[in-house]
């Protein structure tokens, strides 16, 4: 695919792009306050391509500064295991990266114009084991980054160049990305943007399809329509992936059917809309996040 | 040396004819999302274990995501399982099982990482499907517990 050597400009502002967010502890955290005052606000400027469990330390240092005078504070309330985030009652799913989260729960939730910053509501208490997974450490959080370059490299070239990196290069990949370093980050990641297999494009593209209250849509998915001999594109993959959930649905006989009409959505990956039109190979080595996954929110629109 | 989604449920749904007849207790759930297998027990400290055989379309392999909690429900954490099966001090816990979104229930499940599947696959890559799906099944299982009779590796 022909590419334009400015298209390499977008990775960079993608990268750096930030969200101011809000972070406020929750009422029933409070009232195990020692101290009388309520906790100031914590503000923080995070990269949207970053991961929220990356600041749970900074977060948690910070409420514990309201908590040390107390004498009696036996319980594990202060644990930093038990540390969540909740945004209108939904518990943060922080696997993601936080522009991701971003997309899906403020365009999806919120009533008012004005988004920032992002409010969250911070738990010390009753963290939903059900729901979130845990990060007890830094360590979790980038095992959890790496398996999902993994898979995202597993379907881009059967995995052949994951593996043939050295641990070094993997560990540049997530330092780069907790040290805000650009140019660490593309060093390696360009070696995951090649084509293997003899083609000239990725065997699939990994992406994942986020709308609000549904569990995510991950499906196989060419960038290059053989038959055709035409590229496809997110218009393609946004109708292919939607009419096989649906057709799924029927099958299992599920009442709720659900909406394959893409002109009701707003389709939002890093914050922007991006042309339906565009190829998914030159969205994919562009527009993906740092897990190397396409990340496209759609926004059922109020009707 | 990988399993197609039709290989797979394929042998998952031989598995669960087979457990049927020996009175075994796995499980077979078809959903929207896919279909796949469930074997739980509570173990004699009173802990529950449960196991999932999942497809990933990824990988092109089944994959093992499983949970063990408390009479509570309260889930065991990472440290906890990894105590529990006394693995090597010299292994990288994270490089061996994590913490994920199960790809069906979209709950956290820990998995037994599938990177390294289709290598050990290839070790009985003239076996028949269904022989490398139980060789598969009770490496993988045994390492965490998951008991698997000897009458699923007879024809």
């Amino acid at each position: 695919m022909t590419s334009l050597l400015d298209d390499k400009e977008i990775t960079r502002e993608l990268w750096q792009s930030h969200l101011p967010v809000c972070f406020i502890l929750a009422d029933e955290d409070k009232n195990k306050m020692s101290r009388s005052e309520s906790p100031e606000p914590l503000y923080l400027m995070l990269a949207r391509h970053s991961y929220f469990p990356c600041f749970i330390e900074k977060i948690h240092r910070y409420y514990c500064n309201y908590f040390k005078n107390d004498p009696n504070d036996t319980t594990n309330n202060m644990n930093l295991a038990n540390l969540w985030l909740e945004y209108e009652s939904i518990p943060l799913k922080w696997h993601y990266p936080i522009g991701v989260l971003y997309d899906l729960y403020v365009s999806s939730l919120s009533s008012i114009s004005s988004h920032v910053p992002w409010q969250i509501i911070v738990h010390l208490s009753k963290f939903p084991e059900g729901e979130i997974i845990r990060f007890p450490d830094k360590e979790s959080i980038e095992a959890h980054f790496m398996s999902t370059i993994k898979e995202a490299d597993a379907l881009k070239h059967r995995g052949q160049i994951i593996e043939d990196m050295q641990k070094r290069d993997h560990q540049q990949l997530w330092n780069s990305l907790l040290q805000d370093r650009y140019d660490g980050f593309w060093k390696i990641n360009n070696k995951l943007m090649t084509y293997t297999d003899n083609l000239q494009y990725f065997r699939y593209i990994p992406f994942r399809i986020h709308i609000l209250d549904k569990p995510f849509i991950h499906k196989l998915f060419s960038p290059f329509n053989v038959e055709e001999e035409k590229w496809t594109t997110l218009n393609d993959l946004l109708q292919f992936t939607l009419n096989h959930e649906a057709h799924c649905e029927q099958i299992a006989n599920e009442k709720k059917i659900f909406n394959t009409n893409i002109n009701d959505y707003r389709v939002i990956i890093h914050g922007i809309q991006p042309s339906l039109q565009s190829p998914v190979q030159w969205l994919s080595e562009h527009f993906s996040y740092p897990d190397n996954f396409l990340h496209i929110c759609l926004i059922e629109k109020r009707t | 040396m990988a399993f197609t989604l039709d290989e797979f449920y394929k042998c998952i749904s031989d598995l669960y004819d087979q457990s049927k007849k020996i009175h075994d207790r796995w499980q077979l759930i078809e959903t929207s999302k896919g279909s796949y297998l469930i074997y739980s027990f509570i173990d004699n400290n009173c802990l529950k274990y449960e196991f999932h055989i999942v497809y990933s379309e990824s990988y092109s392999v089944p994959v093992l995501y499983f949970n063990i909690s408390n009479l509570d429900g309260s889930l065991l954490s990472l440290d906890d399982v990894w105590k529990l099966f006394m693995h090597k001090k010299t292994s990288n816990m994270y490089e061996t099982i994590t913490q994920q979104e199960h790809p069906i229930l979209h709950r956290p499940f820990f998995i037994l990482h599938p990177c390294h599947t289709e290598s050990l696959l290839r070790k009985v890559v003239d076996q028949p499907t269904k022989k490398r799906f139980i060789f598969w099944l009770s490496i993988y299982g045994q390492s965490v517990g998951l008991p698997l009779s000897v009458n699923y590796a007879i024809d």
